[in-house]
């Protein structure tokens, strides 16, 4: 594992070609998904680094969208808006996901998990739009900081307890009083607030609306995994607390991802509404990691993927209507079908993979989920109809809002789309719907 | 713990704000508490800070710096300064009403340390923030509310030189362009919900002072025929106006004097005159409250992008622009930038300046053509007159193009004539010249009304127009070769009328993609390219 930190490390010495650090990211998936070809269930244990098949494709992930991203963001190339230095704290954000998915001691997952909020809140307030407009910095750094230093005092009480903190040879804690439910609360929380669930969501909007394409497509795409897989890691040390009180957690997140949905509804900025459906779609995810079952945690993983993906996918297509019109409102960017038609089957492709279509990965996910979900408990069904109904719904209306109808300059048509734009947004489609026929590659084998 | 921690937090606070938190007041201690809503997203409540400021008082608007050197650094900048608004945001809440309570002077506003946010990002730029301007964000900011960020670039947030506050005032529906009856009507119909949708909550409802006394159109014998025409169709439209003969006219109106009038048409209902600096006045008012944001400043540059794949082919092959990026001189010469979605030039007298930043006037084929507007001096007189009228006078215009009408009850009477072509005054300044008036503009209203014979010039003034140089008509809709900007303007005296309509044009071009009520086609900016004008027939 280590060749490839340092390929990252060693990366932020060429930044001055932008084109070396795009190849050679791509370059990196490629080499990584070769030395993961194997079989064995933990390898490239060295160092507290190793990856399981968890790790390998959130790893995958990760290196994955920050390709896009560099391919994503030419604009930032174009107008000279500091390019290097872009290009140096994206690295530094790899870096820091990639000791985080690799981890195997709880001690190094933690500070590389702090560490990725620095490289991503210089890319929102740096590259931003507007971000003092609705203080998305201050927002962001306060929630994450604030819930996950009680993150910090439990792992250090597992330290204290078990002697050590390697993952696996952490003792769980066995017992189900108060003081074990305030440590698993206090463990818990940060990745709650991360993921996000609903009452803890604020600052993901805020974050979205004002980062630049870069900075969405990781946070949507990688840094709400962080959350997710850091449950995965610390949900097992819990047994006996956690099936006491998932209920409210499920509960939670299932109803707030209803809640969610219809302020989807309500939406005018199109990434607001694609940070919206981020939350709505994380709380499912929480709800079946919690339940704890086979089902549950696997169909987690394969939503983080297939969502991290599409919103991803999404946010550059949002961007791409931005750098021609300028504006991220629905109320002006109407009727693209008319204004830039090639496009429209990107919109098409990608609306109906956040909205669990097959054959995406989504829809594997979702049914995993909702089969766990309702096994759990049979009144879920309620909530987890509504949450597929209305993602449903709010997607028919991002998608209808912005392309049919009448663009507000019908005069002429416009760049419907570079080589290079089919180029990201079809690196993001093709894993979404391809990998459903070889599901084992994300399914993450407990 | 907890009193030490918030001491020193208070103390660390006071340091680097620099404002010792004994002087901020409770808010029970004040005798008039703000009208601002408490919460920091109301948007419904606007206080005096929302009004156009006053000569002396407060012209520079204080922006935070928006400019960095490198991402790193506006990282640190933007922390800091949302940081220190955490402390300054409880005292903003709660602003001085003046002088403190023990009589001494207002601190700065606690606002101004910090800033207002530059916005460098808005969706929707309106340059010019006369009644045409504010029209069109009103409309665009009520029927978007928070959907749409709205930006009025505003030169002088006085409006010493603007042409809506000089103006004289009238609304009628006597044209014979189809479209301007309509937006007049139109017009009519918003002055008389005014109150309704232009009040703010906390303030009083605004009110036009609308005199219902109509417009007197007069006739000759060369002209009645046009006249009639007119009439026919204005009648075919909807508008309250009557047809009067000459008899009829001197049995209703005994103080006017019918020789060489054959007949006249009189507005019945929905004309008169108002007062235009309420109307603007009100419509900034409401769209600061519904979140508008006014900067003062110019537009001194605008940056377009070419959209390399979208071709016009007339004459020329011509790439289509795209603006992107408008550069503002603020008041004290700082020069900062606004990218918009949409640019909407509602600039009148000067919007052809503006033009011909974007390059329109300047270029070959389509881009050879500029924006025919530019700013015409009009005088505005008022007289004394103790025989006059009195109330008993609509709006009266003479067929040579002179009027006149009642200003307030005191016997006071605005008059004004549009000078000839050859005879146009310089436009580098707002003198008044007098000869004028007693050359050509007294001479015609004492021979209509004689008891004019004894009037004395009381004062008087000097507007622009934005004189339409091809046609006087409004110029309204985009530009063929620049894919988003909205012309509005060119109104050649009568844009006051017309705004309320205009600014719900403007609105449904940009949120539904076309005109829904009033179909105003026939004044996009085409007509200037195909040379087909579009003239009010006047009456002589």
């Amino acid at each position: 594992m280590l060749k490839f930190i340092f390929m990252n490390i060693l990366l932020i010495a060429f930044v001055k070609e932008w084109w070396f650090i795009q190849i050679s990211l791509f370059l990196m998936c490629f080499i990584f998904s070769c030395f993961m070809g194997h079989d064995f269930s933990v390898s490239g244990l060295g160092l507290s680094l190793g990856s399981d098949h968890l790790g390998f494709i959130l790893i995958m992930l990760s290196m994955w969208i920050m390709a896009l991203v560099i391919c994503a963001s030419q604009s930032i190339k174009k107008t000279n808006n500091s390019p290097s230095g872009f290009l140096v704290v994206n690295l530094l954000l790899l870096l820091a996901l990639l000791l985080t998915f690799s981890a195997t001691d709880y001690l190094l997952f933690y500070i590389s998990f702090e560490s990725s909020l620095i490289p991503t809140l210089i890319l929102i307030l740096g590259w931003g739009y507007q971000p003092e407009r609705i203080q998305a910095g201050v927002y962001m750094l306060f929630y994450t900081l604030f819930a996950s230093l009680p993150l910090l005092v439990s792992l250090l009480s597992f330290y204290s307890l078990g002697g050590s903190l390697t993952m696996g040879l952490v003792p769980c804690a066995e017992s189900s009083n108060f003081i074990t439910f305030m440590w698993y609360f206090c463990t818990i929380f940060a990745f709650v607030v991360k993921l996000p669930m609903y009452l803890v969501h604020l600052w993901l909007p805020k974050a979205h609306v004002e980062a630049p394409v870069a900075g969405s497509m990781i946070l949507a795409g990688v840094l709400l995994k962080l959350g997710g897989y850091g449950l995965i890691r610390v949900l097992f040390l819990f047994p006996e607390v956690n099936k006491m009180f998932s209920w409210f957690w499920v509960s939670v997140s299932i109803l707030g991802g209803v809640i969610v949905s219809f302020m989807c509804l309500r939406q005018v900025d199109i990434k607001s509404l694609i940070a919206y459906s981020s939350v709505a779609h994380m709380g499912l995810v929480l709800s079946g990691l919690v339940v704890f079952g086979w089902w549950g945690q696997t169909g987690a993983v394969v939503i983080m993927v297939g969502h991290g993906l599409c919103s991803s996918g999404l946010f550059c297509l949002a961007n791409m209507v931005y750098e021609r019109l300028g504006s991220r409102s629905l109320l002006v960017n109407k009727g693209l079908l008319n204004f830039m038609p090639s496009l429209g089957l990107w919109w098409f492709l990608l609306s109906i993979g956040n909205m669990a279509a097959p054959p995406t990965i989504n829809l594997l996910g979702e049914i995993s989920l909702i089969l766990s979900v309702v096994s759990w408990s049979k009144l879920s069904m309620f909530g987890i109809g509504l949450l597929s109904f209305f993602s449903a719904a709010y997607t028919l209306y991002m998608y209808s809002m912005s392309q049919h109808g009448l663009f507000f300059n019908s005069l002429f048509s416009c760049c419907s789309g570079k080589v290079s734009e089919y180029l990201v947004l079809m690196l993001h489609w093709l894993p979404l719907n391809v990998l459903i026929v070889k599901t084992a590659m994300i399914l993450p084998s407990f | 713990m907890y009193c030490i921690t918030r001491t020193s937090l208070r103390r660390l606070g006071e340091q680097w704000t620099g404002v010792s938190y004994s002087q901020v007041k409770s808010v029970f201690e004040y005798s008039d508490v703000s009208r601002r809503g408490l919460s920091s997203s109301s948007t419904t409540c606007s206080d005096r800070h929302d009004d156009p400021p006053n000569s002396q008082d407060n012209k520079n608007q204080n922006f935070r710096r928006h400019k960095y050197a490198n991402p790193l650094q506006r990282t640190i900048g933007i922390l800091s300064d949302d940081v220190k608004g955490f402390f300054f945001g409880v005292q903003s809440r709660f602003p001085t009403t003046g002088k403190t309570l023990d009589g001494g002077d207002p601190r700065p506003e606690p606002q101004d340390r910090l800033g207002e946010v530059w916005p460098s990002h808005c969706d929707v730029l309106v340059v010019g923030g006369g009644v045409m301007g504010s029209s069109i964000a009103y409309h665009l900011k009520e029927r978007a509310l928070q959907g749409l960020n709205v930006v009025v670039v505003e030169e002088d947030p006085t409006y010493t030189r603007a042409s809506t506050v000089l103006s004289v005032g009238g609304i009628r529906q006597q044209f014979s362009v189809p479209e301007n009856i309509q937006l007049s009507m139109y017009g009519m119909e918003f002055l008389r919900k005014a109150p309704q949708l232009l009040g703010v909550e906390g303030m009083d409802p605004p009110d036009m002072q609308f005199n219902p006394h109509g417009y007197l159109t007069l006739a000759s014998e060369a002209g009645v025929h046009q006249l009639e025409e007119n009439y026919t169709l204005q009648r075919d439209l909807g508008a309250k106006v009557d047809f009067m003969s000459a008899a009829q006219l001197k049995d209703k109106f005994p103080w006017l004097n019918t020789d060489g009038v054959e007949g006249g048409v009189l507005g019945l209902e929905n004309e008169g005159w108002f007062d235009p600096w309420s109307l603007l006045f009100s419509l900034r008012r409401k769209a600061v409250s519904l979140g508008t944001q006014y900067v003062n400043g110019r537009v001194t540059g605008l940056e377009s992008q070419i959209l390399d794949d979208a071709i016009l082919e007339t004459d020329y092959r011509s790439n289509v622009k795209n603006l992107r990026k408008a550069e503002i001189t603020l008041a004290n010469g700082e020069k900062r930038n606004i990218h918009f979605a949409i640019l909407v030039l509602a600039a009148g007298a000067w919007s052809g300046e503006i033009g011909r930043l974007v390059g329109i006037g300047k270029g070959d084929g389509v881009m050879a053509a500029p924006i025919p507007v530019e700013p015409r001096k009009r005088y505005v007189y008022c007289v004394h007159a103790p025989d006059g009228p009195g109330l008993n006078s609509p709006l009266v215009i003479d067929p040579n193009g002179t009027y006149f009408r009642r200003e307030g009850l005191g016997g006071n009477y605005l008059c004004g004539q549009s000078p000839h072509e050859d005879n146009e005054p310089p436009v580098d300044d707002l003198k008044v010249d007098e000869k004028f008036f007693e050359d050509e503009v007294w001479p015609t209203i004492a021979n209509r009304v004689p008891s004019f014979e004894n009037l004395k010039l009381h004062t008087s003034w000097a507007g622009y127009y934005d004189y339409n140089t091809f046609d006087q008509n409004g110029i309204i809709g985009l530009h063929p070769l620049v894919s988003n900007m909205f012309i509005a303007t060119g109104f050649s005296g009568h844009g006051i009328q017309q705004a309320a309509g205009v600014g719900r044009a403007i609105m449904e071009c940009i949120l539904l993609g076309e005109y829904r009520t009033i179909n105003l086609e026939r004044l996009g900016f085409e007509r200037i390219l195909l040379n087909e004008p579009l003239y009010e027939k006047n009456i002589v």
